[in-house]
């Protein structure tokens, strides 16, 4: 095996239903025991990018490829590849047991082997005695272990995740969040993971393809893409940013009468975003603007407190809202005051789309 | 952290090339979808259709022969088989009213006051006697309805009347008699079909409102189980008019409806005058579709989607 | 739920109504099985219990035959009807077209059984003329296998609808994970859709069964050189109207199908208390 093949190449995939474009043609590339995240919001077509992944559903253009084999033609039952449905997908009549088992029973492994892979991917993912179980009897996050569990029994090439942990609450999910990435580096098999939700990307992720629109629009390390999205669409969707569209001048950003500095120069004419963290804005008590930051005046229509974080509202005289993310100290204005938002220019970054 | 080993992206089929060939996602297995379509159209639509064809053939002495000609619809409008049909679809329309009035409360009952995982359970009971032969359940009517049957030795008994009536069997009431008997089940599920649709709130809100039974059954009530109510009437009209069991076993000596006389054709070897009843009857069935698509969407009724 | 504030007393009569129909609409299948157990026979005052008729049925060589004719045509119907059946099921989930299919499904139910028999029997004496004249073959001379496609027209919506019915509580993630655990098309089906329609297919088997024990029309226009038990029964009947043989029967035919149906009610019900 050489490093230089992809666990994942696909080459202008689409999908469409008549003439609803759930995927327009797109390219994919995911690297040998990568953990790669699929995120955007519903309908945007990561799902359909996954069944096209595991043969579920057949691509109207393009070409798929694991480990350099192309697969477009091959069934779902001839590829390399397992997967972890939202739910409903265990065989209620089936124990847990034999649901594990269903994948290695259809190779005719013989039984006491099966017995054995079977019990070691249960320890694995922490159902040791549960084999005579059914379904209906285990928890929501335990029956996702037990699909989890018959994935990787199969030792596939490629292991796709379909919103595997939507069905469970907050809690269970952050735990389970951090148990499939300890699980994916011990058994080193790549991980693509379908989901809508941004913390469970962040957490699990290796790298993150966001996907909207029937496109994907941005790819990254969570890192990169949360600190530097390169995309106006990115900067909106992931954390919490505000965002100023407007035109490119000399001076900076023209947002129609003020013009904001920009942390490097822009194509004068150009229409422009520029995004702010919002835990990189201040809101001014009364003080002074300090050198290299820009401003803007507002009025407070909104105050949050939630323990580590303060969280403000600031209504510019555009209309347009701002929030503003403080830790620890919450600015002294009551609703209704007029404030300052500020923040440093360099901490602005530039989205030509 | 191991390295993995690949399979490089095939897996190692459990199945042979064989049985791919047969029950593969590309093997003849797919053909197979299609067989109850085939049927369908081999064995109902082409011959339903065909009806119209062989009805303007010409009559041979033991068959029929390729021609065009109005022959047998001449015979059937020109003689008394006409009046014999008009009677028999007054007397099926008859039928349908009183089904109706005896049967659609039920389904309004069970709908709106029936808790609701009873409610299958409540219609269901109306299969029961979908379950005999409609040939036995029709004969057995004649030892009930009789001069000396049962229902006039309960009437006499309880001193109702005095001496036996016999308008009960070998009359159109018979005949009535015998199709609301074996046709009222279907306006209770047609109408509950259709109710099913309809919250049941609507049922509270019009008690809220304090309109009178009648008026919520007139205003709210048909009107939205109005495709099944109209389902319900097609088949019982079409099947009144069609089927010769009931006029044949409960009727007088003059009792005729369609379906008898397209049998008497065949027994005659008139092919063509049998076929052109047929077709006759099935224009009037896609007639009675379409007015009630028309007039209220009839999908509606079989299409979860639409509700 | 009853609405709370109505008059008990008229919520338990429209109860009692209902029972009174359901009752009122058995009453002549009751009355005749009563009958064909008296010695006296119909309209005689004293009811003594016998089984003399049922036995004198059982001695009669003609009706041995239509009764065997009976049932190795419901087994034929029910082998074809059943997998017709779960092919059209199949066939209305995955197609774009389904409203005019699903009409093409019930359309059958909608048509008097005399009218589509009568059009059948001259497509079949047509088709027959046809073979023989061009080939010398036998095909479609009336027989089984006309009194079979006669059948399976009136089954075959019955057995999709249930189906229909079953298949819809099935979740297809389930047939997804087993393709994608290795399974054939073919395979994932009766691992793991199969055990779970089960219950339906049973059902609609035992349905089969009693629509092709008592169709009695299409039989009749359709069938070729053997009698069934109803083509039988009429026939008796016709001919010598009501006798004690022909209420026993009545009553025979009319128990296989309440034993039946009894039977597979009490399985849905333990079913459902377990």
């Amino acid at each position: 095996m050489s490093n230089s093949v992809l666990a994942v190449e696909a080459t202008g995939i689409a999908k469409s239903y008549g003439t609803v474009q759930a995927l327009k043609p797109t390219d994919l590339r995911i690297e040998p025991n990568e953990y790669y995240v699929l995120l955007g919001p519903s309908g945007g077509g990561k799902t359909t990018t996954l069944r096209l992944i595991a043969g579920l559903v057949r691509p109207t253009a393009g070409r798929i490829s694991i480990y350099g084999q192309d697969v477009t033609e091959l069934a779902p039952d001839k590829r390399s590849t397992s997967m972890v449905f939202q739910s409903y997908a265990l065989f209620p009549h089936m124990t847990v047991e034999e649901n594990v088992a269903y994948g290695l029973t259809l190779r005719r492994m013989p039984r006491d082997e099966i017995r054995a892979e079977v019990s070691r991917m249960l320890d694995l993912v922490g159902l040791n005695g549960y084999d005579n179980r059914r379904p209906h009897e285990l928890s929501g996050g335990q029956q996702q272990r037990v699909q989890l569990a018959r994935s990787l029994v199969l030792h596939s090439d490629i292991l796709l995740l379909d919103e595997p942990l939507a069905a469970l609450d907050a809690k269970l999910r952050k735990d389970m969040c951090l148990e499939l990435k300890n699980i994916q580096k011990t058994v080193g098999v790549t991980f693509v993971h379908v989901t809508h939700n941004q913390e469970e990307a962040m957490t699990v992720a290796d790298r993150i393809g966001l996907v909207a629109g029937g496109e994907l629009v941005e790819q990254g390390s969570p890192e990169a893409i949360y600190n530097r999205p390169e995309k106006r669409f990115t900067a909106d969707f992931i954390g919490e940013n505000n965002i100023f569209d407007g035109t490119a001048t000399g001076a900076g950003l023209d947002i129609g009468g003020r013009v904001l500095g920009l942390p490097t120069p822009a194509e004068t004419g150009r229409e422009i975003s520029l995004s702010v963290r919002s835990e990189d804005m201040r809101l001014l008590d009364g003080e002074p603007k300090p050198e290299g930051w820009q401003a803007l005046s507002g009025t407070l229509i909104d105050k949050v407190y939630l323990g580590l974080i303060g969280s403000s509202v600031v209504r510019l005289e555009s209309g347009q809202d701002i929030t503003v993310r403080q830790v620890g100290a919450m600015s002294s204005g009551e609703v209704g005051a007029s404030v300052t938002v500020a923040w440093p220019t360099e901490a602005g970054r530039i989205h030509l789309s | 952290m191991s390295q993995p080993t690949t399979t490089g992206g095939r897996r190692q089929p459990a199945s042979s090339p064989l049985s791919d060939l047969l029950t593969g996602e590309r093997g003849l297995g797919r053909y197979a979808f299609y067989l109850p379509l085939a049927f369908l159209i081999a064995f109902f639509v082409v011959p339903m259709l065909l009806t119209l064809v062989w009805s303007v053939f010409e009559r041979t002495n033991f068959w029929m022969e390729p021609g065009f000609t109005f022959g047998a619809y001449a015979d059937f409008f020109g003689s008394a088989r006409f009046e014999n049909f008009l009677r028999a679809m007054k007397s099926s329309a008859i039928s349908v009213l009183v089904a109706f009035v005896l049967g659609f409360p039920i389904a309004v009952f069970v709908r709106s006051s029936v808790p609701e995982k009873a409610q299958h359970k409540a219609i269901l009971l109306f299969i029961l006697p979908f379950m005999i032969s409609e040939v036995i359940r029709i004969f057995a009517l004649r030892p009930i309805l009789g001069r000396h049957g049962v229902l006039n030795d309960a009437l006499i008994g309880s001193g109702l009347i005095d001496d036996p009536i016999s308008i009960f069997i070998y009359t159109p009431t018979g005949v009535v008699i015998g199709e609301v008997m074996s046709y009222l089940p279907f306006m209770v599920f047609c109408g509950f079909l259709a109710m099913e649709s309809v919250p049941r709130y609507i049922f509270e809100v019009c008690d809220d409102l304090g309109s009178d039974t009648l008026t919520t059954l007139r205003r709210v009530i048909v009107p939205l189980a109005a495709p099944g109510i109209l389902a319900a009437t097609i088949f019982i009209f079409i099947n009144g008019i069609g089927v010769f069991l009931i006029p044949d076993i409960l009727g007088g000596p003059g009792a005729v409806n369609a379906g008898t006389l397209v049998l008497n054709a065949i027994s005659a070897l008139d092919f063509p005058l049998a076929m052109a009843i047929a077709a006759i009857m099935l224009v009037i069935l896609m007639a009675l579709l379409l007015i009630g698509h028309w007039l209220f969407d009839l999908t509606k009724l079989l299409d979860p989607a639409k509700r | 739920m009853m609405r709370e504030y109505g008059n008990p007393w008229a919520h338990r009569a429209k109860w009692l109504y209902l029972i009174f129909v359901v009752v009122a609409l058995m009453s002549p299948v009751l009355h005749t099985v009563t009958i064909s157990f008296n010695e006296h026979g119909f309209g005689a005052a004293d009811y003594d219990f016998t089984l003399v008729y049922y036995f004198d049925l059982f001695r009669n060589e003609e009706i041995l035959a239509a009764l065997g004719w009976t049932f190795w045509l419901a087994f034929v119907v029910v082998v074809v009807t059943l997998p017709m059946g779960i092919l059209s099921a199949k066939f209305y989930q995955t197609t774009r077209w389904k409203v005019p299919f699903l009409l093409l499904m019930l359309a059958p139910l909608f048509i008097p059984a005399d009218i589509m028999a009568a059009a059948l029997l001259v497509y079949f004496k047509t088709l027959s003329r046809f073979f023989s004249d061009t080939f010398g073959l036998e095909w479609f001379d009336l027989s089984m296998t006309t009194a079979v496609i006669g059948q399976v027209l009136w089954c075959l919506p019955y057995v999709f609808v249930v189906v229909l019915v079953t298949m819809a509580r099935y979740h297809a993630e389930q047939t997804e994970a087993a393709r994608i655990c290795g399974a054939t098309a073919w395979r994932a089906f009766w691992d793991v859709e199969f055990p779970q329609i089960k219950a339906g297919v049973f059902s609609a088997t035992a349905f089969t069964v009693i629509l092709s024990f008592n169709e009695y029309t299409r039989t009749n226009f359709l069938k070729g050189g053997f009698e069934t038990f109803p083509t039988y029964i009429v026939s008796y009947m016709l001919n010598t109207g009501m006798t004690p043989e022909t209420y026993a029967m009545s009553g025979l035919v009319s128990m296989t199908s309440i034993v039946i149906v009894g039977a597979v009610l009490l399985l849905a019900l333990r079913k459902e208390q377990a």
